[in-house]
């Protein structure tokens, strides 16, 4: 329950003053005397946190991340954050750190920029100009008070430092509140990616801009069943926004491709790829070279899984090695074209999806990568005419930076989409495979920097395809 | 240059609950305790993979189905141009952050829609590794 009336008013004025930015966030206090937000626990004074209570560093730390979301956000309505610290699910090897969400959404209001369409309360209020629930709060967020205590992951507190510098074993709570209060903002779609089925019959703001490259449709204009099978279509999932991805590559680091170069008539990035943990790292030089394929030899466990005989040696040498999966390890394939003289391996898979080759051999010194088995059989068809030392066919490995890691061949930059459906992580979160991390991936990582917008994250960006 | 592709590893980004396919899947589950959401199998050659629905399931006790609520609630139209609107149940829609301490004493977080997501994935127990670490 809200507080009284007084303490709320005392508590969304006296709070909202440090958040104020390009937008005003109010923190409702929903804590009790004595506990949570207001627990007046004498503790060290920790990071950059100038209390010494407890509530008041967590208040302090909360906030630290409101006023990173104020001075980002443009509304002039002022967003309503109920907040609170309380007992929530733990053993001693797990907790719920927190929770957060929108409290209500709209849809059909004057200035929505879609028709039919739910967006989260705050959201609505800034594009309809004005609060549409008046007394309504925006956004609820909560979190654990127990946490590090006995019973509650012991020795694993929050950190509610704000200098980002994070003791080993702790959590910082103001990247979970980063994280949890974008989510109240609007990081997230109302739809259930499991079933494909709207969220009371209409589709999410969020739904607009989620792409399916397969289907060519965004989620909004799917059917139940195409919505469900894009929730689980690994890489063929990503956001169509133009806020995002226009400056994708001003934040993540250049990403693999394998780039056909020649001839022109197939010249295209493959960034699917599944990557090698032995051999020599790509780099934005990359490997340039014909490829050529190692033919079966006789008696052979599978494709190059003993050493070449002269044939594929005349055509693999100085070349990049076209290698079917199955038979032996990755590792023994690529060893085996690197003593042919093979100069980098590309492993077309034998079943559906890709896999990451792991594997550990020092001597291999040359790049290898994993194609789908669709990649592979185009690019066998696309050596139908070679020779036996020429196939006229070249390509590059390397780290691309027009390619950067976590978007597609178009850079647009992926959602998460496991081929098992992750309720809460799938559809709603960066794709994996950016790098460096952002902090809106479904799992908060290390590296993080307290920063929700260029240079280090895309969240913002996000948030502003949707209309913030 | 940043990024670290030794570690390729990193590009699947998944922490890793390593199980070998097929058959030990069950067995791993053991040892490592479950990871909802964070599952890896490891293919005879070398490589890794995501699980497949049913190996999910067997590896954490769960279909990863999602809990959001698709029955109608209750929508109030508003007058003023206000439009539709429609109050949440914070104990299905919101999102949970859950973190999970592995026996190496690594911490590892996640995501969940609903409380009882978030309460399966408490009691699921050990994570696996983060992108990062994967990647070292």
């Amino acid at each position: 329950m809200r507080k009284t009336l007084l303490t709320v008013l005392m508590a969304a004025v006296l709070l909202a003053l440090p958040a104020m930015g390009a937008a005003t966030i109010s923190i409702i206090n929903n804590d009790g005397a004595g506990v949570g937000l207001n627990d007046p626990t004498v503790v060290p004074q920790v990071g950059t946190n100038p209390h010494t209570t407890l509530g008041a560093q967590r208040l302090y730390a909360l906030q630290h991340a409101v006023g990173v979301w104020a001075a980002k956000l443009d509304s002039s309505v002022t967003i309503v954050v109920r907040a609170s610290f309380e007992p929530l699910t733990c053993t001693a090897t797990a907790a719920v750190l927190g929770s957060a969400g929108a409290i209500e959404v709209f849809r059909d209001f004057s200035g929505a920029s879609f028709a039919g369409t739910w967006y989260p309360g705050a959201l609505a209020d800034k594009l309809f100009g004005s609060s549409i629930s008046p007394g309504s709060d925006d956004i609820r967020a909560r979190f654990n008070r127990d946490l590090g205590g006995a019973n509650c992951l012991p020795g694993s507190p929050f950190y509610l430092g704000t200098d980002n510098s994070i003791p080993s074993g702790q959590v910082d709570f103001v990247a979970v509140a980063l994280h949890e209060l974008a989510h109240g903002l609007g990081f997230q779609t109302f739809t259930n990616g499991s079933t494909g089925a709207l969220f009371a019959g209409f589709p999410a703001v969020w739904d607009h801009f989620l792409f399916g490259t397969s289907t060519g449709l965004t989620w909004s204009n799917m059917t139940d069943t195409q919505r469900a099978a894009s929730a689980i279509s690994l890489s063929q999932l990503v956001w169509n926004g133009t806020s995002v991805n226009s400056v994708a590559g001003q934040v993540l680091n250049a990403g693999p491709n394998f780039k056909l170069t020649l001839p022109a008539s197939i010249a295209s990035n493959n960034v699917d790829l599944g990557i090698a943990q032995f051999g020599a790292p790509l780099n934005t030089t990359g490997v340039l070279g014909e490829i050529m394929p190692v033919a079966a030899q006789p008696a052979s466990i599978g494709n190059a899984c003993e050493p070449l005989n002269a044939t594929n040696v005349l055509a693999v040498n100085g070349k990049i090695a076209l290698i079917d999966r199955g038979g032996c390890t990755f590792l023994i394939k690529v060893k085996n074209a690197q003593n042919a003289g093979a100069i980098g391996v590309v492993i077309a898979n034998n079943a559906a999806g890709l896999l990451n080759m792991t594997g550990v051999d020092a001597t291999v010194t040359i790049p290898s990568v994993m194609i789908s088995q669709a990649a592979g059989n185009a690019l066998k068809t696309a050596l139908l005419g070679r020779s036996r030392t020429r196939s006229g066919v070249f390509a590059r490995l390397l780290l691309d930076s027009t390619t950067p890691a976590g978007t597609d061949n178009f850079g647009r930059v992926k959602m998460y989409a496991p081929t098992t459906f992750a309720s809460g992580s799938s559809v709603s979160h960066f794709d994996t495979t950016a790098f460096p991390n952002l902090l809106m991936e479904p799992a908060i990582n290390v590296g993080l920097t307290q920063v929700v917008d260029l240079p280090n994250d895309l969240t913002f960006r996000l948030l502003k395809d949707i209309g913030w | 240059m940043k990024i670290n592709w030794m570690a390729g590893l990193t590009a699947l980004g998944l922490a890793v609950c390593l199980a070998e396919e097929p058959k030990k899947a069950a067995e791993s589950k053991v040892k490592q305790g479950g990871q909802p959401g964070m599952v890896i199998v490891k293919t005879p050659d070398g490589g890794l993979r995501a699980p497949t629905a049913e190996e999910y399931q067997v590896l954490t006790g769960q279909g990863g189905a999602n809990l959001r609520s698709t029955a109608a609630p209750q929508q109030e139209v508003l007058g003023g141009g206000k439009g539709v609107r429609l109050a949440l149940d914070p104990a299905v829609t919101e999102v949970f952050s859950v973190v999970t301490k592995g026996p190496d004493g690594k911490l590892v977080m996640q995501e969940a829609v609903g409380a009882k997501a978030a309460e399966r994935l408490v009691k699921a127990g050990a994570p696996g590794k983060d992108k990062q670490e994967a990647a070292q």
